[in-house]
């Protein structure tokens, strides 16, 4: 056997084995003492699909008395919202006017939120905006020359319209990429036909940055990358764009 | 800890978790082990997260040392050592490569681990293992020499 299969069948041996490597939850440390920031809930139905990567947050489903206690509080929220909003048009109507004419701007659809600015931000700040937006956070982490666990890019873009729990994937910095080498190239990899939160990772790790070609509708999601402009392959320089043409849910 | 730094933990412990457990059980032959030990070492980080420049290389070296200590542990335990299940879904011959890889000297054996799994350069390894980027080369060959010698076919 020569030393280059030796080193073949070692690598595919380890492989074996990795896969084989059954994980604890990797979402719930044992360690305590910490609050666990980096996620909201989000819907069974997106679980369901797969499309999380392991390494995003666990979803918790209120259950029995908790559950219970969560749809009366939903209920009366909603019950003082219905109120307040009664009383806005009746005061609106006595004045003369109807409460439709008086929008001067097309407000969101309901039940969905417009994605913040999350670039550059630190894991705290991104918790208490993913908080107040309703949002879900899945979080890639890449080798950067950014400062540590700061945030390179994310998709959707900002000012994109997602729904209530939505998910915005975010590609953070660990902090150790080698120093950046003055006219560098890199080769485009393919991302066509890849799922859409897996790419990001993929054009990050290869130093290029990425933009959308396409917007989904609000209450659509990004699943699949159909298209991809430079082409697989193509030498640009680092840190180039490419854009992505993704398929909505 | 800081919220900032719980949450920079979080992220950090969610990102490296799967992959520091892969090694730990590639290069112990235990996955109890090598889940006790990624936990001992992401505790070990917990509190310093904030102010390592590596956190990413920091955790590694800590890892590798863990299992380094188990190792001599269990050379100091060697009457109660019990030879390790692998896991059933490993085919014949991935079966055979960790009967020997298992029997290697502790640095052999994680040097191959870190070079032929991880993709590690010989500085990261070196580090990790604390020896010189020769030592690495040297340790590797004579692994994969070991390897050769005793596998069958």
């Amino acid at each position: 056997m020569t030393d280059s299969e030796m080193e073949v069948r070692l690598r595919a041996a380890l492989s074996e084995l990795a896969e084989a490597t059954p994980l604890e939850n990797p979402d719930a440390p044992r360690l305590g003492g910490f609050s666990d920031g980096v996620h909201c809930d989000r819907p069974p139905a997106d679980r369901a699909a797969g499309s999380v990567p392991s390494i995003s947050g666990a979803s918790r489903q209120p259950t029995g008395r908790a559950a219970w206690l969560d749809i009366k509080v939903l209920a009366l929220v909603a019950c003082v919202v219905i109120i307040a909003l009664g009383i806005f048009s009746v005061s609106q109507i006595s004045h003369g006017r109807s409460s439709l004419t008086t929008h001067t701007t097309v407000p969101a659809p309901f039940g969905s939120v417009t994605v913040p600015d999350f670039v550059g931000q630190g894991p705290l700040s991104v918790n208490t905006e993913a908080r107040n937006h309703g949002l879900t956070i899945h979080v890639h982490y890449v080798r950067s020359r950014k400062p540590t666990a700061s945030v390179i890019s994310q998709a959707p873009p900002p000012g994109s319209q997602v729904p209530v729990g939505g998910v915005v994937t975010l590609v953070i910095s660990n902090g150790n990429a080698p120093p950046p080498v003055l006219g560098a190239t890199e080769t485009v990899p393919n991302v066509v036909g890849l799922a859409f939160d897996k790419v990001l990772t993929v054009l990050q790790t290869a130093g290029l940055t990425n933009s959308l070609a396409n917007l989904c509708p609000p209450t659509a999601t990004y699943v699949r990358v159909i298209a991809q402009s430079p082409p697989a392959g193509s030498i640009v320089p680092q840190g180039s764009r490419v854009s992505i043409t993704s398929t909505c849910s | 800890m800081s919220s900032d730094d719980a949450d920079l933990f979080v992220a950090f412990y969610r990102a490296e978790y799967p992959g520091m457990v892969r090694l730990a059980h590639a290069v112990t032959g235990s996955d109890e082990d090598a889940e006790d030990i990624v936990q001992d070492a992401f505790a070990r980080l917990q509190t310093r997260l904030a102010t390592i420049d590596n956190p990413g290389g920091y955790l590694r070296t800590t890892v590798v040392h863990l299992c380094r200590d188990r190792e001599r542990r269990l050379g100091r335990e060697r009457s109660v050592r019990r030879l390790m299940p692998l896991p059933k879904s490993l085919s014949l011959g991935a079966s055979e490569v960790f009967d020997v890889l298992f029997s290697l000297p502790y640095r052999q054996r994680a040097v191959l681990v870190m070079r032929y799994w991880g993709d590690w350069s010989e500085a990261e390894i070196a580090e990790a293992i604390g020896c010189r980027p020769g030592t690495v080369k040297t340790l590797a060959s004579r692994g994969l020499v070991r390897l050769k010698r005793e596998m069958p076919g």
